[in-house]
């Protein structure tokens, strides 16, 4: 038997009453208070180690226990407490959910998440992608870009030589490319709706039909590879567990950690395109030594060149070549980390498509 | 069963007929009352395995488990706080809470697509929402407080739809209008725009903000307090609007003058900071440099704003006739926000549970009820509440979660 207190659901008044469980009947006698109920009929609050447990009869009163000899009388009467409570309660198997999370985190976020996009992003329909890519092509349009001012000849021959290329795994991939002079400088991008710009700083840079092709076969690479859907959609799934994690201390603490994790799956990408780019140079028997020169003359341009200035459109879903050139001697010199850069190093890019050329 | 019922219900009645002549004997008692402080008696390391089972459980049920873990989350700081002996109590539905997220989620992921395809659509939809908010906070007010019991009794929310639109309402519209006329200023910026243009265009939402938010505020307090009851006892809520500008009038001299502060600092170290913008990290110094400086500034005011407003509310409420007393106070606040922010981020992130607990530790001991007479006199209001059926899963659409 142990005391405990009774409101009548009625008024605030405390009722003293002392409270008995045995064969799994809760009898509560109190002055003028005499009631019984069945365990099962009773709804239990939870546990706590320090708040005492309140039991609700079926007309709606409610006993406050506080003392600790009634988890022994619950236990007696065989009274199972619920799984995720005992889960709680218990250091170990508590620790072991902070282990598991890690482990489900960390592999969520290098496979899980890159898996669960991809396989989305082939079940989404295309016209999403080409409204973001109608919208944000509108908008590079007009602020960024002018109307091409390169000879028509060398368009025609750039569009041809590239349109007869065979596409690494015989994919028919549907593109545009779109000739620009840039207001930003050397660049090349793709749009999720299709459209390769190519601007004329990064012909006139090149000097070489090689290196213009090798460029827009990584472009290709990220539409075939649907990379900016996927980015997008990866960036969602970042954002939702940064905002599940530390998300109601401050939003604001949540956008470095996610810039960081975002930047890891852009250098994925750029990789993968360079790959692209490998596959499809090397099954047309065109070198990409070019293209590794154009790279390491962007990357000498890049020096001299105020490292702010790329940044401003950064939030198109574009691929701007030039600011991670930009930093690429940066890179080389080792002084930024690569966490924080959207491209893979220049050495590194440079290197591999060297390499390929060699195989 | 009626028997049983009518037991303590006569003896309420006669407890309620003694009242009287108890009362008037405890007259001179009443101001030697002794002021009944909240406490809260939650600990870190008990909600730290709280919370890492939520988090675990919601992420591996991809945020079905959410509601369930909000229930769990509110049961803990209400059972864990606690007023003459007593504790309160939450009995949300998860079930309900549930359906709520998933409209809210529904609705989130229309505004990503609407926004992604242009602005207009973005902006509608901001529009919608803002149309629907002052509902939206009539059945939050209404699911939370119909959900929460001290000593057996629920309390209540009887604000109507129509009075929140009344007291809400201004605050959007005139968010929305000075975003038209900020907008309509910055279209016709052709070339280069006078100096005076752009001063206009910054000015003007400064002073609108610096009007509407405390009205704004007031407006929401008055509705949250003065609509709520404990079992039948009313609460007034008779704070002015004029102090809440006041609160917010001295939050901004105190920006201002951090960002003299800030000026003066960046001044004194600027060969150091030309130094290091210009090294091969300068862009992330840059970035860095004015987040930290920005979010200092938050830091000072927001425990400042905080505490004053606490107090504010809360020494001007009434339950019946008891009062409330509010102490908290902002160099704590601060020393709490700004210890728990560097553990947090030290600890990435798993210092939170414990930094949870610490603020609701300091902000529910700064509250005290001073009672005229006993608190045992409250009566269940037995009125059926329409919140249960239509409004339970609304209420919570949006996850809106009013501090005490």
């Amino acid at each position: 038997m142990i005391d405990a207190i009774y409101f009548d659901g009625q008024t605030t008044r405390r009722h003293p009453v002392t409270l008995v469980l045995h064969k799994r009947i809760a009898v509560m006698r109190g002055v003028g208070i005499h009631q019984s109920a069945r365990l099962s009929q009773l709804r239990i609050s939870e546990r706590l180690d320090h708040a005492p447990r309140i039991l609700q009869f079926p007309d709606g009163g409610t006993v406050q226990v506080s003392d600790r000899k009634f988890e022994k009388m619950l236990a007696a009467n065989r009274y199972q407490e619920s799984r995720v409570v005992e889960w709680q309660r218990n250091w170990q198997r508590s620790l072991g959910a902070l282990v598991v999370l890690m482990i489900m985190l960390i592999g969520g976020y290098q496979w899980g998440l890159p898996w669960a996009a991809d396989t989305l992003a082939q079940h989404l329909p295309t016209a999403v992608e080409k409204r973001i890519g109608d919208e944000g092509w509108a908008m590079v349009e007009k602020d960024l870009m002018e109307p091409s001012r390169l000879d028509v000849a060398d368009q025609m021959r750039l569009r041809r030589l590239f349109s007869d290329m065979r596409q690494p795994r015989g994919e028919k991939t549907e593109y545009r490319l779109e000739f620009r002079r840039s207001k930003v400088g050397p660049n090349a991008f793709a749009l999720p709706n299709g459209v390769i710009v190519m601007t004329d700083e990064l012909v006139m840079q090149a000097r070489n039909d090689h290196a213009v092709l090798g460029v827009l076969a990584h472009e290709l690479g990220h539409l075939q590879r649907r990379h900016s859907l996927r980015r997008l959609l990866q960036a969602v799934g970042v954002g939702a567990v940064m905002n599940l994690w530390i998300g109601d201390v401050s939003a604001l603490l949540t956008t470095v950690p996610t810039f960081l994790l975002d930047q890891k799956y852009s250098r994925d990408f750029e990789r993968e395109a360079d790959q692209y780019a490998i596959d499809m140079m090397r099954i047309n028997a065109i070198p990409l030594s070019p293209m590794a020169d154009l790279f390491e003359k962007m990357r000498d341009v890049g020096k001299g060149d105020a490292a702010g200035r790329g940044s401003q459109d950064e939030h198109r879903h574009a691929d701007d070549k030039r600011r991670g050139q930009g930093r690429g001697d940066e890179e080389e010199e080792q002084e930024i980390p690569e966490y924080f850069s959207s491209h893979p190093g220049d050495a590194e890019r440079i290197a591999r498509l060297r390499a390929a050329d060699k195989r | 069963m009626t028997e049983q019922i009518s037991v303590p219900v006569s003896a309420a009645e006669t407890g309620r007929a003694a009242a009287p002549e108890g009362r008037l004997a405890s007259r001179t008692e009443k101001d030697a009352q002794p002021a009944c402080a909240f406490e809260f008696t939650g600990s870190g390391s008990e909600y730290f395995r709280i919370w890492i089972v939520n988090l675990l459980l919601t992420i591996i049920t991809f945020g079905v488990y959410s509601a369930w873990a909000k229930v769990r989350r509110l049961q803990y700081f209400y059972r864990n706080t606690r007023l003459d002996g007593d504790i309160f109590d939450y009995h949300g539905n998860p079930v309900a809470i549930l359906k709520g997220r998933l409209l809210a989620l529904v609705l989130l992921v229309a505004y990503k697509i609407a926004s992604e395809f242009h602005w207009v659509f973005g902006a509608v939809v901001i529009l919608a929402l803002m149309a629907i908010m002052p509902w939206l906070l009539a059945r939050a007010f209404r699911f939370k407080l119909a959900n929460s019991s001290y000593r057996g009794l629920r309390f209540r929310f009887h604000g109507t739809v129509a009075q929140a639109y009344r007291m809400l309402i201004l605050f959007p519209v005139i968010l929305a209008i000075t975003a038209f006329f900020i907008w309509s200023i910055v279209i016709s910026f052709s070339g280069q725009p006078s100096w005076g243009l752009i001063l206009v265009s910054l000015l003007v939402p400064l002073v609108v903000f610096g009007g509407a938010v405390p009205l704004a505020h007031y407006q929401l307090k008055h509705f949250q307090h003065d609509n709520a009851y404990f079992g039948q006892a009313p609460f007034f809520f008779h704070a002015r609007a004029k102090e809440f500008f006041k609160i917010y009038g001295k939050a901004i001299v105190m920006l201002m003058l951090g960002g003299l502060a800030t000026a003066v600092f960046a001044a004194m170290t600027g060969g150091l900071f030309e130094y290091l913008a210009s090294t091969r990290l300068g862009w992330l110094f840059q970035l860095l440099y004015g987040m930290i400086t920005a979010y200092i500034s938050y830091l000072f005011v927001r425990p400042y704003l905080e505490s004053r407003i606490q107090n504010l509310v809360w020494n001007n409420t009434e339950l019946a006739d008891h009062h409330f007393k509010s102490t908290a106070g902002t160099r704590k606040l601060l020393f709490i926000h700004a210890s728990n922010l560097a553990l947090i981020v030290l600890t990435l992130g798993l210092y939170k549970p414990f930094a949870v607990v610490r603020l609701a530790q300091y902000r529910v001991a700064s509250l005290a009820l001073l009672p005229n007479g006993a608190i045992e006199e409250f009566h269940a209001d037995h009125s059926e509440d329409r919140a249960g059926a239509v409004g339970q899963e609304a209420g919570d659409l949006f996850d809106i979660d009013i501090a005490l």
